[in-house]
This record gives C-alpha cells, structure tokens and sequence, in this order.
C-alpha cells in the first residue's frame, strides 16, 4: 500500500514539473504585472501557448532573463551598463507616467519638481507654502525596492547620489501598494502621494506637474516631467518569445497597453 | 496486531514530521538571511539605525525597529496587563459561574479574530480619530506608534486573560480559606493571597502575551505607517520588526532580500529568550505549588 502510494506521489511530481514546449514564462516589475496579464489572456485566446506570469520586481525580472530561468523579463527602469548582454533583446512596450495625488479638499493643484522636492525631503512642511490650507502635509510613501518609488525619487532628486532616500526621516506613511496610497490620500486631508498614471482613481485629485496636465498627449510630447518606460529583456532568436513580443507591439496590443491607462509606443 | 503498529508509526511519523518542519524553518531562515549578516555584520546591524536597502552602499541597521518592537511590546503590555489581570481577578471571584461562562466565551471568540481584521478597525477608527484631533502637528498622520501600541495590546489581552483566570483557578481553596478564617476580607485574600499563589500563573500569561505582540504582523503593518525613524512622541509613524519584513518582501532582491530574513533572525532570537523567560518561569511554578 505504502509502496504504491508513493508511486503514485512521484508520478505525480513527474507530470506536473514537465516541461511543455508550449509554455512561456515572463516575470519582473510588479507595475507591468497587471498590464501583462491582460496581455497574456488577449494572447492566449487566440494562440495554442501557455504563459506564466511572475511579479517579482524589474530586477528579478532581468537578471531571470539573463540567466535563461524566465523567457521574458519586464523592467520598469532602463538596464544597466552591467546589465546590458549582447544576447540580449530590449524592447520598449509602452510608457508610463508617475502621477502626483493629493486630497480631493486640497485646493493646490499644481506643483513644480522643486516643490516636490522640498514636499518629500521634509523642507517645506506645510500646505500653505504652495497656496493651500493651513495644514502640516502628510507624506505617503511606497516602501524600499518598489519601482515607482525609484522612479519618483530619483526624478525629484530626493536621492543622494549613493542612493539613499531623504523621504525616511520625515514621518512618512510607508505602504506597500498603490491601493493603501489611494486609501490613505482619500482619507487624510493633508496627504500627498504618488503611483502610476493607470492606477489614478476618482477618490483622489491627480495634481499638474510645472503646470503640465498628465495626459497622454503631454506624455506623448514629452512635457510631462516624470515618466518612465516599460522594458521587455529576452534572449535573441526565440521565435516563440518574438511572436508574444510583436503581438504586444501589434495595434491589438497597444490597444490593451492604452486601457490599462498606459501610453502606447507604436 | 499489524493495526497497532501501524498507528504507532503514524504517531511517529507525526511527531518526526513536527519537529522537522520547525528545524526546516530555522535552517531556511538561518541560510538565508547569513549572507547579509556576514556582508553587513551582525553587531553593525544591531547598534545602526540606519536602513537604506536600496542604496549604492547598502545599509541594514536594524537599531530602531528593534527598539520600537520593544518598546511597542512594552507599552502595550503596560495597558493589557493590569485590565487583564483585574478582569480575570473578577470572572474568577466576583461574578457568578453563568455570567463567566458567557464572557469567558466572549474572550475566546475575541482571540480569535484574525489580526487582519483587528488591524483594520484600529485603521477605522483610532488611527482616523488621532488624524483628525491631531492633524495640526507636523508628521502625524494617524498611522502610529500609539495605534499599533492600540493594536497589540488589544490582541494580547485575549491570552492574557485566558491564562491568569487559569492560574487563578488553580490556587488551593486552602488558601483562600485559610486567608478568610483569619479575618481578611475578600479584597485583602485576593491581592495579598490569591493573586500571590497564582503569581508563576500571572508571569507565564505576560510572557505569553508579549510573544503573541512581538510577533504580530498584519495588524500592526496596517495602523503604525511602517517609518523607518525613532519616533519622538507616540503620534509618529514606527516600523517593527516584523512590518518590515511583510513591507518589504514583495520587491526585495539579493541582499536586501537577505536583510529582510536577517530582521526574521534577529526577532526568532527574541522570540527564543522569551520563550526560555516561559520555561523557566513555569518551572519555578512547579517547585512553587510543591
């Protein structure tokens, strides 16, 4: 009994871990996650391949890559000199605006990088210095390693050049999804937080950065002052990773990258 | 025959199973988080404030979530201990059975609300309460210190009630006999005897609380605002030990992942010496009722 038993449990194992020649796996940047999987399940509707999808950050997602343990790796940020391997593809997908929000009953709708600047690194710490109420400002902020907050950061210059981040001192609410920045902006009067243009919602007030509305066409003239690409990484010479690839710069595919509130390259 | 040798082996097995998992876990977090112990060093991880995992040089000082794990641990206690304590004093002595019964299921039931939940009605309620009474000073935002404080002691009271009405309920009638034949009143027996007799009873019910609080996640990432930084009054944000690991698993890479496993190590090292202040706090219990 014990004997056959077993058997079976191996025979399981064996089948679950083989490989399909059909199956694809992408993995990398928790913000292109979400757009990926509409990808996947517009691509897989209409062709015979399996595709596993990993969020586990841009730079997981390009060292998966590089290694061969993914066939495609997504980043948010560009690659690194070091990073960069000549049997390496790099394709940009889509763009991707980081948007400021603030309190819906906050009366400031437009602030500059430098506001931002002195906002985040704790040297203006109150509304009515960008002609608001008179209310001490609540920073939120994403947590260490995020993208977005790479991103934001390094565009406002709240990072020394050796890369540590003046927001930490400055109480700020520290979260670890765009979904508590929505909840606790709405709900603090005095809040201030940022995340993906995509993810912007009606509870929340999306700001005008030196005077430029976020919107795909100031994105697309490059006025908007902070955006960022999405990157795919895969090897040369995978016809079936092209195919995916060409299908997310296909018109069908940009489509999908535009409703998920992204900018679209092609 | 075979039947019974059969069952034994399950038995076995169990047990094996149980205590492999355990050493399974140890091994994997030991291995895992060595790498940023041995780059970074452990003293320097201990006595440093300083966490900035994503810098060029990286960081790890773990100084003040260590800190603020303590000191949340205790202030918390400090609220859950003495209600816990009177409380059980009058389920055990000053109410009728039927009406302990009922509260006693009550507690239960309370100790068993997943911290999630816990966590979110603190953030409904206290941390909107303090945001909105205390908005005018710089850096509060209602996620806190006193919150999670608020938190932890709500979900430490639960155990620490359960284990002193226990405790309480064991003391020898004789005693308490004894303290009213000589004249004591029922206050007097209660404080100078009962709650004397019961005393290894009492400390293993705050010991246990303080590993229930010490180790709670969930709850506590949701209401303190998770900022890296000694608060300097009880309204300011704070990160424990273990919010730091739940903030920042889902992005954390290489070292830093490292790191986060090191924070993992450095709380199952104070889990272990409160869980060896248990052991020998119960053994003393024994020789005490000998």
């Amino acid at each position: 009994m014990k004997k056959i038993l077993s058997l079976v449990l191996i025979l399981l194992v064996c089948t679950s871990c083989k490989e399909s020649s059909n199956q694809l796996e992408v993995s990398g940047s928790t913000s292109i996650a979400p757009v990926m999987e509409k990808l996947i399940a517009s691509y897989e509707k209409d062709n015979n391949v399996k595709i596993n999808l990993t969020a586990d950050g841009s730079s997981a997602g390009i060292t998966a890559a590089t290694d061969g343990v993914s066939d495609i790796g997504m980043s948010s940020r560009s690659l690194t000199k070091d990073e960069l391997k000549d049997d390496l593809n790099v394709n940009i997908i889509g763009i991707d605006a980081i948007v400021v929000v603030v309190n819906k009953n906050n009366g400031v709708d437009n602030l500059t990088i430098d506001d931002l600047h002195d906002i985040y690194s704790g040297k203006k710490t109150n509304w009515k210095d960008f002609g608001g109420i008179n209310r001490p400002i609540v920073l939120v902020s994403r947590e260490n390693g995020s993208g977005t907050r790479d991103a934001f950061e390094e565009n406002i210059k709240v990072k020394t050049d050796q890369g540590i981040s003046l927001v930490d001192s400055n109480n700020p609410v520290i979260v670890n999804s765009t979904g508590a920045v929505i909840e606790n902006v709405a709900q603090k009067e005095g809040a201030i937080g940022y995340m993906s243009l995509g993810s912007v919602d009606d509870e929340i007030k999306a700001i005008k950065l030196n005077g430029v509305e976020p919107s795909e066409q100031s994105i697309i003239d490059k006025k908007y002052p902070i955006t960022r690409d999405f990157y795919l990484v895969s090897k040369k010479d995978n016809k079936k990773v092209d195919e995916f690839i060409s299908f997310i710069l296909s018109k069908k595919g940009q489509q999908i990258m535009e409703n998920e509130g992204f900018i679209k390259v092609k | 025959m075979k039947k019974q040798v059969f069952f034994e082996t399950l038995y076995k097995l169990s047990i094996i199973f149980a205590s492999l998992l355990l050493l399974l876990i140890i091994i994997f977090i030991f291995l895992e988080g060595f790498p940023a112990l041995r780059e970074y060093g452990f003293i320097k991880m201990i006595f440093n404030g300083e966490w900035q995992p994503t810098a060029k040089n990286p960081s790890f000082g773990l100084l003040y979530m260590i800190l603020s794990t303590v000191v949340s641990t205790i202030l918390s206690l400090l609220i859950s201990i003495p209600i816990g304590i009177l409380s059980s004093v009058c389920l055990v002595r000053m109410v009728n059975a039927k009406i302990k019964n009922i509260i006693m299921f009550i507690v239960e039931i309370l100790a068993g609300i997943p911290s999630v939940i816990v966590g979110f009605f603190v953030l409904k309620t206290v941390v909107s309460f303090l945001y909105d009474h205390f908005y005018y000073m710089v850096g509060v935002s209602g996620n806190s210190m006193l919150a999670a404080i608020f938190v932890l002691a709500l979900m430490s009271l639960p155990t620490i009630i359960t284990v002193c009405v226990n405790s309480l309920e064991a003391v020898d009638p004789m005693y308490t006999e004894a303290s009213l034949g000589l004249g004591a009143n029922k206050i007097q027996t209660i404080y100078k005897v009962e709650l004397r007799a019961a005393r290894s009873g009492i400390f293993a019910a705050i010991v246990l609380g303080a590993g229930r609080v010490i180790g709670e996640t969930m709850a506590v990432m949701l209401v303190s605002g998770n900022a890296i930084n000694l608060p300097k009054n009880l309204l300011e944000p704070t990160r424990t030990l273990t919010s730091n690991i739940a903030t920042e698993m889902s992005y954390a890479s290489g070292l830093h992942q490292n790191a986060l496993y090191a924070s993992g190590i450095i709380l199952f090292i104070m889990i272990m010496i409160i869980n060896i202040v248990l052991l020998v706090l119960l053994n003393k219990g024994g020789v005490d009722n000998a």
